[in-house]
């Protein structure tokens, strides 16, 4: 019989295996063959999807989340001061928004469409429905028709006259991207 | 690296990428909209008490003055006067934007509003009604005397309406989420000019 060296355990106790038939080694031997068949399976298996994207699992935490508490304190700050203390001006809550923009501007940091849509672009103001914003659904289309609905544009007007359009009629099944369910991932 | 996770590489256009985003401590839609114990009763109710009577009415040719329907006519209505009224809408029907800031102007308004949300399709059941009428999936009844028991079964099965932060200081913890999207791979590509050391 040959004397085995530098050989992994694998190997050697296949070759006993098939040497000696019922051999002491052989449930062992078994059972890291089967693990190793397991992990080469692992590494093999696809983690791509059908549109040719490379799936990656979730990162478990957020970096720059001070800047995030930040900003979030910031729009805080400015809704309780625009409707608590209801300054004609607003300056403060709208220097708090003014702040937190430029915050995020620096730091390149994102917020979500809902939020951007809840503040003016131009004097900085916290929109709120009933007291310095108007809503209406707007039509500027000249033809008569059916399809008359389609042109159908939702105008935000702020106080300052400032408007934001939103074309609601061109696609009134559209949805946001972080509105589509499993987009949003809660850490 | 073996051959089939190269063939991967070469096959693979984007990748997955998660970006941090901050949400909106103020619009969590699911608490925004105030809670409706039994939707289909309530559709039913209004479908009986409300759209029938709407589209008799019409049928005979008189207008519905208590019932007003389209978001520029129910806007206008509740940013002037002080009454008391019950808006139902058909928020899983119509988009976000268009929405978004129907509650809060509900609380802010001068008008005492019951807002109630009804299940997803009622849209359709509006169109049966309306007909021709512009409606956006919403119509506001005035709780006057014709209504008024309506208006009591309704107020049982929905809750009050309330949005804390138009009221109260009230701090909320960031909430910053991953937004999942892709990104292009992008190859790199080696400096021009360089020459390569034989």
């Amino acid at each position: 019989m040959k004397i085995v060296k530098n050989h992994s355990l694998d190997e050697v106790c296949m070759q006993t295996g098939t040497v000696l038939g019922q051999s002491l080694h052989r449930p062992t031997c078994y059972k890291m063959s089967e693990r190793t068949a397991k992990v080469k399976e692992n590494k093999k298996k696809s983690n791509i999807d059908s549109d040719g994207t490379i799936q990656i699992p979730a990162p478990k935490g957020i970096g720059n989340k001070e800047h995030y508490q930040r900003l979030n304190y910031l729009i805080q700050s400015s809704a309780f001061l625009a409707t608590q203390i209801r300054d004609k001006d607003e300056a403060l809550s709208r220097n708090y928004i003014k702040n937190m923009d430029s915050i995020r501007k620096k730091n390149q940091l994102a917020l979500s469409p809902h939020m951007k849509r809840q503040v003016c672009k131009k004097c900085q103001r916290l929109l709120i429905a009933g007291r310095n914003l108007q809503m209406k659904i707007m039509n500027g289309s000249k033809k008569k028709g059916k399809n008359l609905r389609k042109s159908d544009v939702l105008v935000y007007q702020c106080i300052c006259g400032e408007t934001k359009k939103f074309p609601i009629g061109k696609d009134p099944t559209y949805q946001l991207h972080l509105e589509k369910p499993g987009i949003l991932i809660n850490v | 690296m073996n051959s089939l996770q190269k063939e991967e590489k070469r096959v693979a256009k984007r990748r997955q990428v998660y970006k941090p985003i901050l949400e909106n401590p103020f619009t969590n839609e699911a608490k925004l909209w105030p809670h409706v114990t039994d939707q289909k009763l309530v559709l039913e109710l209004l479908e009986e008490k409300v759209l029938k009577r709407w589209k008799l009415l019409q049928d005979m040719g008189n207008n519905e003055e208590s019932i007003t329907v389209g978001f520029n006519e129910i806007v206008d209505l509740l940013s002037h006067g002080k009454d008391e009224y019950m808006l139902f809408v058909c928020n899983k029907d119509l988009p976000s934007v268009l929405i978004s800031q129907l509650p809060i102007l509900c609380e802010t308004s001068d008008h005492t509003v019951t807002l109630v949300q009804l299940p997803r399709l009622s849209s359709a059941k509006f169109d049966d009604a309306f007909r021709d009428v512009v409606h956006d999936g919403m119509c506001l009844v005035r709780t006057h005397a014709h209504y008024q028991d309506f208006a009591k079964m309704i107020s049982t099965k929905v809750e009050p309406l309330s949005i804390p932060w138009l009221h109260s200081a009230q701090f909320k913890k960031a909430p910053v989420k991953l937004l999942a999207t892709t990104a292009p791979i992008i190859k790199k590509q080696g400096k021009q000019g360089k020459q390569v050391p034989s």
